[in-house]
């Protein structure tokens, strides 16, 4: 009987530990996805991405980018939409109140851009050199 | 199957929820907190991409072709609306450099065709090259290239373009 007993506290307990450790493990994996892919990595690495592209192409290159991950992470933020503003050899991102990054480039090249968004969760910048 | 605890208790039995295991949790969490804090926080370094992208940007425009444009050779030659780089932030903003050489092959010697062409924060270039071998944040990140081309009159000329960078952070 009492061996039962402790045989039985033994096996809650071991439940109890697993599940805490699992718990703890799963806490982290999200902890460290949201840190990684949070708003202020995201402005970064479009704005970079998007200036590093423009300096690289040459006039008459038309190029697509997809920001659906800029409208998705707007949306968390609560703003309703994600800012993208090139002027003045500047590329701004902005999909949170109080973030936004800027990042600039420096071809001359005269460009046109706009977005798409005509289907949500594919939204697209599309970017041409003239 | 045996579950190995830490130590055993008063009872002999093992324990598994023991405070020295909540120990271990709050050293790997702080251990993964902190790591993951400093990855955030630390800015994506574009310079070495952003020195190849201008270089490559030159260099497709002096020689489009495969063939060495002339126009280079003339004094007056201006690079940046030749190539359409924006002077005033190449050259006053200081966080970046532009020198190309021009050399042609006469005999065995490589003979320079003009005087260097020069632009943006001159004073970079002798760091440049350390910045690229040594884990130096403030030194600027650089793309230099030697190419050889042909010219009009099927001579070889040789350009050297060095294209450094030190924008690291954007606004």
């Amino acid at each position: 009987m009492l061996k039962n007993k402790k045989a039985e506290t033994t096996l809650v307990e071991q439940v109890i530990f697993y599940v805490l450790n699992l718990f703890f493990i799963i806490s982290l994996m999200i902890f460290v996805y949201n840190s990684v892919s949070g708003a202020s990595i995201t402005e970064e690495r479009y704005a970079k991405t998007i200036a590093l592209s423009i300096d690289s192409l040459k006039p008459g290159t038309e190029f697509n980018i997809s920001i659906s991950k800029l409208y998705e992470l707007a949306e968390k933020n609560k703003i309703s939409e994600p800012v993208i503003s090139i002027q003045n050899n500047l590329v701004s991102v902005k999909v949170s109140k109080s973030g936004g990054y800027g990042f600039q480039f420096v071809s001359s090249n005269d460009f046109i851009y706009e977005i798409n968004r005509q289907e949500k969760g594919k939204e697209v910048l599309f970017i041409k050199i003239l | 199957m045996k579950v190995i605890s830490l130590f055993d208790s008063k009872n002999n039995r093992a324990e598994l929820l023991s405070i020295w295991w909540f120990f271990v949790l709050v050293i790997i969490g702080v251990g993964v907190v902190a790591g993951t804090f400093m990855f955030a926080a630390d800015k994506i370094d574009a310079r070495i991409t952003q020195s190849e992208v201008i270089s490559n940007k030159i260099l497709g425009c002096i020689s489009d072709t495969g063939v060495f444009d002339a126009r280079v050779l003339e004094e007056d030659f201006d690079i940046f609306s030749y190539c359409q780089i924006n002077k005033i932030i190449f050259q006053d903003s200081g966080k970046y450099v532009l020198k190309i050489s021009v050399n042609k092959k006469i005999g065995d010697d490589w003979v320079s065709l003009r005087s260097d062409i020069l632009g943006g924060n001159n004073g970079l270039i002798a760091n440049c090259m350390l910045g690229n071998n040594l884990v130096a944040e403030e030194y600027p990140r650089c793309s230099e290239k030697t190419i050889l081309l042909l010219d009009s009159q099927q001579d070889v000329i040789q350009l050297k373009i060095l294209v450094g960078s030190n924008y690291e952070y954007g606004v």
